[in-house]
């Protein structure tokens, strides 16, 4: 059999072909291995890039491509890629590569601004950068809003920095602000800060953003007031010198402190406004005025443009301060006043609050409340505040009689408040007019007057008529004694006794006619009448008292004004006897006495003529006819006893009883009278008696009265009459009181004027100190010398630091090479 | 047949060295693919060492980041050019030649070459001797790093480049090795039989 199968020995035996597994390496893992690493590697970091963002900023200095890092809380974020121009070359426009995971909050808000080192008067900020370079800070919310890719860069750091939270505000002052970044300092903490000033539109004043951190926004209400710390204070007052400073810091960097003065007012908000005060007693002030309501401007317009009130001036009402003068400026409108006078117009402010008008007090209570006092007669016055100074104030009064006025709530800008004069004294003036009237005192007159008034008195009694009036008035007596001594007048008596005889026998008659009458019981009657007049006359003494009453009331006149108004009166008298026409009045006396006398003379005469030598005997038959008459009065009254007269009488006896039944009623109205007499105002009297002989006096003080001396007797008028006015009104104490006053008043200034001069070298003394303080600051002291010695080490350091720096920067590899 | 480790020779047919234990192999088939996959690697590792800085110098005023050439050029710059030329050599020159080498070898050992092949022997030799110097880079680098470490004021740090450049020279090693130097005399013995009908 020839197709035997082939040995397996013959058989070719083609090596199998390795599968590729087999053929390959597994050494090829390792290449794709590196591949599959690097292409991963750079998709990773190709996803992880961030997005580009392109801030603007005016000034990008130190900013450095490739370096420069972006730092958000301090952490680098991101890194700048590309440092560029904007298409107008204005700007620079920085691209910086953001980390991814934090693009979506870099939103519109977000706020970036170059860090660089800053040496201030603060401190030193930013020191980290001298060395590591600028950095882009970035700050932004931790609410995701969006990647905006365009964002405008700050100009500088804003006040709240990455890490702070707080509430920003607006803080003006028409004066000045602190520098930037002015720390605001409550109980010697950091609680805030002030970004630098701009000046307002207008220029009428500046003011300044300002943020109080997180959590001492709770420190600030409506009702707090910041003023400022910078600096130091000197002020001299009562309480001698005083030389403030907060601190030494505050000394050299300023600062800006403030103090919540009322509770209650609304929190602090973003965007407030506040004012700055120059200092705590300022803003202690404005607030007082200020309280935490809003306050009402109102304007007055004064007469006067006087100097003196100036902004700030206190307004008051009642002696309260109520508000403040805001401004002052000239006014004219002639429109309005009719001429072309500089008016006063003054712009006010007041609170309703401090009035007393409630805290919810708006502009229109305080309107309807003033125009209301207006229309009682409120006015808004100047007046001084201080009598030194001569500051003036504002203060509203109330004004008798004033003249119509009314609040004009329609003023333009402000309601009006209607004014009245100014109540102004001046010291120096009224000094001046006492002194005036002290000197204008006609001293040199009343002594001539004096003088005058003693030679005519003088005169008066040496004159020769006054001495020849006794020798006259001898010889009337003389005469007198002469015609008494006549025998006519001798034989008198005897007739006389004569008649008295005569009526002895009437008496005897009568006697007889009353025994009839007792006979005829008419005794009892007559008893009863003397009864009802003993009744009478019990009666009396009450009336007694009652005059007595009188008589001491009589006592309680007061004599003695009365005296001294006679005394006076008799001094004007002595007045009038010293006018020549008195002097005369010796010799018209001594006329007078000779015409006495010789009438004396005539009556002697008379006397010793027959007619009056026939007198005694006229008489004696005149006496014998009275005897015959008593003896016909005699027959007459047997004639009455014999026609039954008694029974008549009797009956006039019965009338006469009833008539004394009517005594008391008579005794009560005397009592009556009397008491009314007793009630008779007999002070009043006396005083209307004084007014009266006051009136006497003056009557005869009269122009017309004194005409009668004339012109000659003018001084001693004036004497008299300046006498008179001395002694009554007590003119001279005053002068003297008043001449007293006026050398205790200029002895006071010449103490005072004594004390000046020490007051002055106290001052001197006080500003060579303040000198000599604030010249060891000066340039010369030890202090000025180990500072300017210690900033200049810091300048020193600085500098080598700065060298330092720039050589590593500038060769790193020194480091390494030791070079 | 001779023992690659300990250089014995042995009979054909024995796998195993009798001296070291070694593998016996009379030619290793896969030699080729070993060297180019290492080259590959080699390559790939060589790009980012640089591309990426090899050292990180941070100063107290700045960072600096240097790549292998940038920092032979500034250092150029400063007028060191011994040192720039140093570290060109040891870093760019040695080891682009290295792969030079390596694939011309493995090349001329398919295809065949003008060189003989006692010089390409003589080139190998080189190559792996070369090779054990080529980390000196590295050396520095790790040198460097921890002698200069002055907390902020000076610190060096290495950079990615180091650790790749360090890879890339231990692929090009491992080419370099797993070459088998007979192959070019495999080549020449190839060639006449070739010639030969």
């Amino acid at each position: 059999m020839s197709d035997t199968p082939p040995s397996p020995e013959t058989v070719p035996v083609e090596e199998g072909k390795p599968s590729l597994w087999e053929r390959i390496s597994i050494v090829w893992l390792v290449p794709v291995v590196a591949l599959v690493v690097a292409l991963g590697a750079a998709w990773n970091n190709y996803n992880n890039q961030g997005p580009l963002l392109r801030i603007t900023f005016d000034n990008a200095a130190g900013v450095k491509a490739g370096e420069t890092v972006m730092r958000y809380r301090d952490i680098r974020v991101g890194l700048v890629e590309d440092v560029s121009f904007t298409d107008d070359l204005e700007q620079v426009e920085v691209a910086v590569r953001l980390e991814k995971e934090l693009a979506d909050y870099v939103d519109a808000d977000a706020r970036f601004w170059v860090v660089r080192p800053e040496v201030s008067a603060q401190g030193v900020t930013g020191l980290d950068t001298v060395l590591s370079g600028v950095y882009i800070q970035g700050v932004w919310d931790s609410t995701p809003g969006g990647f905006s890719a365009e964002v405008v860069g700050l100009p500088n750091a804003p006040l709240l920095g990455a890490d702070q939270q707080g509430i920003e505000f607006t803080i003006r002052s028409p004066a000045s602000l602190p520098a930037a970044n002015t720390p605001i300092v409550y109980k010697g903490v950091q609680v805030g800060q002030v970004a630098a000033a701009e000046i307002d539109d207008g220029g009428s004043g500046v003011s300044a953003r300002a943020v109080i951190f997180e959590p001492y926004t709770e420190l600030v209400s409506s009702g707090t007031r910041f003023w400022d710390v910078s600096g130091f204070s000197f002020s001299l007052g009562a309480g001698g010198a005083r030389l403030n400073f907060d601190s030494f810091a505050s000394l050299i960097t300023g600062g800006i402190t403030f103090e919540t003065m009322g509770s209650g007012g609304t929190a602090l908000a973003e965007g407030a406004v506040f004012e700055l005060f120059p200092n705590e007693d300022a803003a202690r002030d404005d607030f007082l005025v200020e309280g935490d309501g809003e306050s009402v401007t109102l304007t007055m317009i004064f007469e006067q443009n006087l100097s003196g009130l100036s902004a700030g001036a206190p307004v008051e009402l009642g002696g309260l301060r109520i508000g403040e003068v805001a401004s002052l400026t000239g006014y004219v409108d002639a429109d309005r006043f009719g001429d072309d006078d500089v008016r006063l117009l003054t712009t006010i402010r007041i609170n309703p609050g401090r009035i007393g008008l409630g805290d919810g007090a708006d502009e229109d209570d305080l309107l309807d409340y003033l125009e209301r006092r207006i229309a009682e007669g409120l006015r808004g016055q100047l007046t001084n505040a201080s009598l030194l100074t001569g500051g003036l104030k504002i203060i509203l009064i109330d004004v008798e009689n004033a003249a119509e006025a009314e609040l004009d709530r329609n003023g333009d800008p402000y309601p009006v408040i209607p004014t009245t004069e100014a109540d102004i004294t001046d010291v120096a003036t009224s000094a001046q007019g006492v002194l005036q009237r002290v000197n204008d005192l006609p001293i040199e007159e009343v002594m001539q007057s004096a003088i005058g008034f003693l030679d005519n008195a003088t005169a008066l009694i040496g004159s020769q008529a006054l001495q020849e009036a006794p020798e006259e008035l001898r010889g009337i007596l003389a005469s007198v004694r002469g015609l008494t001594e006549g025998d006519e007048v001798q034989g008198i008596p005897g007739q006389v006794s004569g008649m008295l005889s005569d009526l002895q026998e009437i008496s005897g008659s009568l006697n007889t006619i009353l025994a009839e009458l007792e006979r005829q019981g008419l005794t009892e009657t007559l008893t009863g009448a003397l009864d009802r007049v003993g009744e009478a006359a019990d009666g009396l003494p009450g009336l007694v008292t009652r005059v007595d009453a009188i008589l001491a009331e009589a006592e309680n006149v007061p004599l003695g004004e009365l005296s001294d108004e006679i005394s006076a009166l008799i001094t004007a008298a002595e007045a009038i006897i010293a006018s020549p026409e008195a002097q005369q009045i010796p010799g018209e006396v001594t006329v007078a006495l000779n015409e006495l006398q010789s009438v004396l003379a005539s009556v002697n005469a008379v006397a010793g003529s027959e007619d009056t030598q026939g007198l005694p005997g006229q008489v004696s038959t005149v006496l014998s006819d009275l005897e015959e008459i008593a003896g016909s009065l005699n027959t007459m009254v047997s004639e009455i006893e014999r026609q039954e007269v008694v029974t008549r009488i009797t009956d006039a006896v019965a009338s006469v009883e009833q008539a004394a039944d009517g005594l008391p009623d008579l005794v009560d109205q005397a009592d009556a009278i009397l008491r009314d007499a007793g009630e008779v105002p007999l002070e009043t009297l006396a005083n209307r008696t004084s007014d009266l002989l006051a009136s006497a006096e003056a009557l005869i003080d009269q122009p017309s009265t004194r005409a009668l001396p004339a012109e000659l007797n003018g001084a001693l008028e004036q004497l008299t009459l300046t006498l008179e006015e001395l002694r009554a009104g007590g003119i001279v104490d005053n002068a003297n009181a008043t001449l007293a006053s006026a050398r205790d008043a200029a002895s006071a200034i010449e103490e005072a004027t004594q004390l000046l001069p020490g007051l002055a070298t106290q001052l001197r003394g006080v500003a060579n100190e303040a000198s000599s303080t604030l010249s060891a600051y000066g340039r010369q002291s030890e202090f000025t010398r180990e500072t300017q010695g210690a900033i200049r080490q810091i300048e020193a350091a600085a500098a080598a630091i700065e060298r330092l720096a720039r050589t590593i920067e500038r060769n790193p590899n020194s480091l390494i090479l030791g070079r | 047949m001779a023992c690659r480790r300990c250089a014995r020779v042995w009979p054909m047919g024995r796998d195993r060295c009798g001296r070291c234990g070694g593998k016996l192999s009379s030619r290793d088939t896969k030699s080729l693919q070993k060297v180019w996959a290492w080259w590959i690697a080699g390559i790939v590792a060589y790009i980012p060492a640089n591309i990426y800085p090899m050292l990180v110098t941070n100063t107290l005023v700045s960072s600096s980041e240097s790549t292998i050439i940038g920092g032979a050029v500034e250092i150029a710059k400063y007028g060191s050019y011994g040192v720039a030329a140093i570290i060109l050599i040891a870093s760019v020159l040695i080891p682009v030649g290295k792969f030079l080498a390596i694939a011309f070898l493995a090349l001329s050992s398919v295809r065949g070459s003008s060189v003989s092949p006692g010089r390409r022997t003589h080139l190998y030799e080189i190559v792996e001797f070369i090779g054990r110097w080529s980390m000196i880079d590295v050396f520095v680098v790790a040198i460097l790093s921890s002698l200069v470490q002055l907390s902020v004021v000076a610190s060096i740090r290495p950079g990615p480049a180091a650790l790749t450049f360090a890879l890339s020279v231990i692929f090009t090693m491992l080419s370099a090795q797993a070459f088998d130097p007979r192959l070019i005399w495999d080549a020449e013995r190839r060639a006449p039989n070739g010639k030969t009908p």
